[in-house]
């Protein structure tokens, strides 16, 4: 009780966004929405997923509370705010006034613990938002040698709500992770998203991210190789549809030795869609002979449309095995439209497949058994 | 066989006049060379003939087949068989080779859905001719020319060329970037294509790639205009003599 009381205060104190937070200083996420939306009262009903998701069977579902059903073997599921032995936020620190706020206010949690040496093939894990606030706080923590695949599907209706969802994840030595991160929200929904990893020795980690919609979306994946020869292979694709503002960053920081590491998003701009798609690749002092690339693409469809691809490199050790970054902000611009069309294809299916294409490079959709253009369908 | 027939070609870019009355055709089953210094006017017949919005045809025609091309938009050109393998493709992020390729299949044979693979051959074929072209199959899956190499967009032009399947192949610069191995197998492969039937425009400055593949005509565009057409020995005299004799010698009055 004390440390919520702690958290309360912060809110008061901490800014919206630390200076250094971007090179430029400049504010990407249009924090006068989460403002407007601090003292939303606790959500009384929740979400309810869009008919193309409702294929998915979830085994851990977060809304107004915490339910599991049929949970695999080799997967412990424990309800957070009962569980002593974990601090949440303790991987992902209390920096700013939204993690200040989520810390105080999170309402469901959930603790999933992956056992040692287990396999497990899918565990669904769904999050939805609600008609006021609602947050989330799930720590999941992958047993050493295990293998663990999840997928996560972040949702939030068509109320102007809020949503802070945090995850803190640990992929123990030696095991393998593959996550599928899904997040998708109506127009008027405002959600404040950060997902924290920390791959500690030889384990490897798959990340896969399809973001979409919301009036405001603040989402951050952290990803810290931590161990040494720790693996990251992160992907990321955005659709920032009409009516929508997204900002985006996928960081990767190296600690261990050897680590190897890859971030890459595509994004599309759709309307007078916004989407801020940043990315930062980091090598710390203590990670000699470390691998990072950072890649950021965005491609403006809509005239009104606003994207930016920033993508950030910053390596503070002289021994490096590899290091890169590119990044590209374009509008259909005539020679690409003359290039495809010179293929036979006109203006709308080359917009289309831009779009699917983009949706496609993360492969969240097909992981989920989706097409790629049902995201538009909620 | 007509093929391609450009006759008296009049076209402008904005206000500037850039092609003044090319006349020429490309017969299938043979290779028309043009050949011209830079800013000739080579990419832009061959803009031109693709349909790019922003040359405007003030007199003359082009046909396919007998058939005037010039009310088509680009895309109906390429749909009845007109390829162009750009000299710098852009990038396009998001979009694999192989999605642009399948979709370009598919539109052409009339498919509504432009992503399924219908026919597995098309498949076999794409790793078929990427093989033959010294490209790895990885590269289908690559985005389209994102991080290619100069050679590999080259190479990867060729490949949809070859995958596409159209009646007339116009090549822009094909051989530029590439090592003379890269250049020896554009040559083969253009001399297969003719022998298949295709009608091939080959664009090019030098006359190198005519030591592997003979052209039936050269076409030699100075300013705009036809400086001088024959067979290969207009090749020759280029390589020879240069651009600067070629047009104090056929535009001199």
């Amino acid at each position: 009780m004390i440390q919520k009381e702690k958290y309360r205060d912060l809110i008061e104190k901490l800014p919206f966004q630390q200076i250094g937070d971007t090179p430029t200083v400049r504010y990407y996420t249009d924090w006068k929405v989460f403002e407007s939306r601090l003292n939303l009262d606790y959500a009384s009903s929740e979400d309810k997923l869009p008919g193309f998701l409702s294929k998915l069977k979830p085994n851990i579902t977060l809304g107004l509370s915490l339910r599991a059903t049929n949970v695999p073997e080799g997967v412990i599921v424990e309800d957070l705010t009962k569980v002593l032995e974990v601090r949440p936020m303790a991987i992902a620190g209390v920096n700013t006034k939204m993690q200040a706020y989520h810390a105080y206010r999170w309402n469901t949690g959930a603790y999933i613990k992956i056992t040692d040496e287990s396999s497990i093939e899918d565990l669904v894990i769904v999050s939805l938002g609600g008609d006021g606030y609602l947050g989330h706080h799930i720590i999941i923590d992958i047993g050493e040698r295990a293998n663990a695949r999840i997928k996560i599907i972040d949702y939030g209706g068509p109320n102007a709500s809020l949503k802070t969802l945090i995850t803190e994840m640990t992929a123990r030595n030696n095991s393998k992770l593959e996550v599928d991160i899904l997040s998708l929200y109506h127009e008027l929904h405002a959600s404040f998203i950060q997902h924290y990893l920390r791959i500690e020795d030889q384990a490897e980690a798959v990340v896969r991210i399809l973001t979409s919609g919301g009036s405001m979306t603040r989402f951050e994946s952290d990803n810290l190789l931590l161990g040494r020869l720790s693996k990251l292979d992160a992907k990321a694709s955005n659709v920032a549809r009409p009516s929508t503002k997204t900002d985006f960053l996928l960081n990767a920081v190296h600690k261990g030795p050897e680590s190897e590491g890859f971030i890459g998003a595509r994004g599309v701009v759709l309307g007078d869609g916004y989407l801020a798609q940043r990315g930062l690749a980091k090598i710390d002092h203590e990670a000699s002979w470390a691998s990072s690339e950072v890649e950021s693409h965005v491609t403006i469809l809509g005239e009104r449309g606003r994207g930016y691809a920033v993508p950030m490199l910053e390596i503070h050790t002289g021994d490096v095995t590899k290091a890169g970054h590119s990044a590209s902000v374009t509008t259909i611009q005539e020679d690409h439209l003359f290039y495809l069309r010179s293929r036979g294809l006109n203006r709308d299916e080359l917009e289309r497949m831009l779009i699917t294409g983009a949706i496609e490079y993360s492969s969240v959709a097909s992981s989920l058994g989706i097409d790629p253009l049902e995201i538009f369908l909620i | 066989m007509p093929g391609l027939e450009v006759e008296n070609l009049h076209v402008r870019i904005e206000n500037k006049k850039i092609l003044h009355g090319i006349t020429l055709n490309v017969e299938y089953g043979s290779i028309h060379a043009i050949m011209g210094p830079n800013g000739s006017g080579k990419s832009s017949l061959a803009y031109t003939i693709m349909g790019r919005e922003s040359y405007e045809v003030e007199e003359g025609d082009i046909r396919l087949d007998g058939e005037s091309l010039l009310d088509l938009p680009t895309e109906e050109r390429a749909l009845k068989g007109i390829y162009m393998a750009l000299q710098d493709p852009p990038q396009v992020p998001g979009v694999r080779l192989s999605t642009l390729m399948i979709a370009a299949i598919n539109k052409k044979l009339g498919n509504l859905d432009l992503t399924r693979v219908k026919d597995p051959s098309i498949v076999k074929k794409m790793y078929k001719y990427a093989e033959e072209l010294n490209l790895s199959r990885d590269i289908l899956q690559r985005e389209i020319n994102v991080g290619f190499s100069g050679g590999e967009k080259k190479r990867s032009e060729l490949l949809q060329a070859l995958v596409l399947e159209p009646k007339v192949i116009i090549l822009d610069e094909p051989d530029s970037g590439l090592d003379i191995d890269g250049v020896k197998k554009v040559a083969n492969i253009l001399k297969e294509l003719k022998a298949e039937g295709k009608a091939i425009m080959l664009i090019t400055h030098y006359a190198r790639m005519f030591k592997y593949v003979t052209p039936d005509i050269v076409t030699v565009i100075i300013d705009g205009k036809i400086a001088v057409q024959g067979g290969p020995e207009v090749a020759n005299l280029v390589e020879e003599k240069g651009y600067a004799y070629i047009r104090q010698r056929f535009f001199k009055r």
